[in-house]
């Protein structure tokens, strides 16, 4: 790594922190209002007595994480690679003597470890409300959807402009596809479709698991690395050797 | 279709080279080939031997695009410290080279400003800033006196100057040919993607240089139609075509035979007529 793009680390993280904290707020803005609603009602102490007011949050909880997890993968991935040719920084930030994929490698690191440590702010802020969560299956769960959403929307934007719209369209199209034809028998091409793309099914399955505290299905959790790998490498490799302006 | 083909010249150090052609000429292409933000089809880019990019990543170039393309979001100051950051200055050196560009540029009122909030001009003279950050040996502008006022494009002059050193290659696309014609020794004319013409300006511009001129004379028009050498009458004026020595010796004929000059100018630049005829040829 060369000595300018260490020292940048201190940018990336500064710009990693302000693009994950936004999909926290809007988990805050989801689950906060309706608890500070119920708290003003009752009081924060008769809300923590209710059992029944305690087994509705945690249901709310047990439903946001995934959400949160989910589009904040998405918000925070959006845009990596394909604004910044898009927009023309490239000429400025590559007359540097800065290698390129190297570049993207350590804002890609910083920036899922900036949305990892975001998200456990969810558990920890709702143990400070309400009740304690465990942090580590969010962290867990954070680090795979977001390696995985990461490493798509890097691919996507190194390959073209609209990556936000590309990868929202593959998620959709995996997420639809994929628990389909785990269950029924579809045609051979859609099933074909489902195989080849990113591994959102086999990531929701593992990351429930993990939520749930369960075990978690070793080939699909070594299927959706080993696919995300796949996608960064194809992504830094599309880095180093395509034309960086189109 | 091919932005650029069969294009070859050198610039060496020393040098201050332009490149100059109409809108849609190839130019802004071949600085990205130069950058190694593209790769030629065909052929071949180097930069002191070695393929742009690979030069680039070892020691970077400073480079001035035609629009400041960088988050508008972010503070002049912040701007120039990321870019100093990248540019691999040292922590202890940043803040001195970033207040040096700052002051070169005479962008010091703005400092705290968010770069949205900037005019054309002052974004341009950022950019000319970052391009100051650091000593380079290959310095690159396109369009650099773009959205700049005159006295700032009077300025930039003197930085070009301030540049030239022996192990420095500088290069500077415009379509503003009286700034290249002041700033570079050759001139590159570029025109539908090929290279139409080199121009060595210093050359062109020294005394044995063949050049048209136009004279202004209040009386002995046929003196100097007589004297100076391809000469034509236009009105009050007459055109000819001449060196300085040939201009001279004509000009004291006519003048010992009546003739009452009261101007004596170029009819066109060096640079003005060489364009001229590559791009309409």
């Amino acid at each position: 790594m060369s000595g300018g793009l260490a020292a940048y680390l201190r940018w990336h993280l500064r710009d990693a922190a302000l693009r994950a904290f936004a999909p926290v707020i809007i988990a805050f803005g989801l689950l906060g209002i309706p608890i500070l609603t119920m708290a003003q009602a009752s009081g924060w102490a008769a809300l923590r007595a209710d059992g029944d007011a305690q087994r509705g949050l945690l249901a709310g909880y047990a439903q946001l994480v995934p959400t949160v997890i989910t589009l904040g993968a998405l918000l925070v991935a959006s845009g990596f690679v394909a604004a910044d040719r898009d927009r023309g920084y490239v000429r400025f930030l590559f007359s540097a003597p800065v290698v390129p994929w190297r570049y993207y490698l350590q804002r890609f690191v910083v920036g899922l470890t900036a949305f990892v440590a975001a998200c456990a702010l969810v558990p920890i802020g709702f143990g400070l409300m309400i009740t304690a969560r465990p942090v580590a299956p969010v962290l867990v769960s954070a680090a795979l959807y977001g390696y995985l959403i990461g490493a798509l929307a890097m691919l996507a934007g190194a390959l073209t402009r609209r990556d936000g719209a590309v990868v929202l369209g593959i998620v959709m199209l995996s997420s639809i596809l994929q628990p389909l034809a785990a269950q029924a028998e579809l045609a051979g091409w859609v099933e074909f479709l489902a195989a080849i793309l990113p591994p959102l099914g086999p990531a929701d399955a593992v990351r429930g698991a993990v939520l749930a505290g369960r075990a978690v299905d070793r080939p699909a959790l070594v299927h959706v690395l080993g696919y995300a790998t796949g996608m960064l490498v194809s992504a830094l490799v599309l880095i180093r050797r395509a034309p960086l302006v189109r | 279709m091919r932005a650029v083909e069969e294009v070859s010249f050198t610039v060496g150090p020393g040098e201050v080279v332009g490149i100059a052609g109409p809108n849609g000429a190839g130019k802004s292409t071949l600085i990205a080939l130069l950058l190694g933000l593209l790769g030629p089809d065909a052929g071949e880019v180097t930069v002191d031997g070695l393929a742009p990019r690979a030069f680039i990543e070892r020691e970077g170039v400073a480079y001035l695009p035609e629009l400041m393309t960088i988050p508008l979001e972010w503070h002049l100051e912040e701007a120039l410290t990321r870019l100093a950051t990248l540019q691999g200055i040292p922590a202890g050196a940043r803040a001195a080279a970033c207040a040096q560009a700052i002051e070169a540029t005479g962008i010091a009122e703005h400092r705290g400003k968010r770069l949205k909030a900037l005019s054309k001009g002052n974004l341009q003279r950022l950019g000319l800033a970052q391009a100051l950050l650091s000593p380079r040996r290959v310095v690159v502008f396109d369009e650099p006196t773009h959205g700049l006022d005159p006295v700032w494009t009077a300025r930039f002059r003197e930085i070009v100057g301030g540049l030239r050193a022996p192990d420095r290659a500088v290069l500077v696309a415009s379509h503003n040919l009286d700034e290249l014609e002041r700033i570079a020794d050759r001139v590159v004319i570029v025109d539908r993607g090929r290279v139409q013409r080199i121009v060595e300006v210093r050359a062109a511009q020294a005394d044995g240089a063949v050049r048209a001129w136009r004279i202004q004379a209040a009386a002995g028009h046929e003196a100097l139609l007589a004297h100076l050498p391809e000469a034509a009458r236009r009105g009050a004026l007459v055109d000819c075509r001449a060196d300085v020595a040939a201009l001279n010796r004509g000009l004291a004929a006519a003048i010992a035979e009546g003739a009452l000059v009261t101007a004596v100018v170029p009819a066109e630049s060096v640079l003005e007529e060489a364009f001229r005829t590559a791009v309409s040829g």
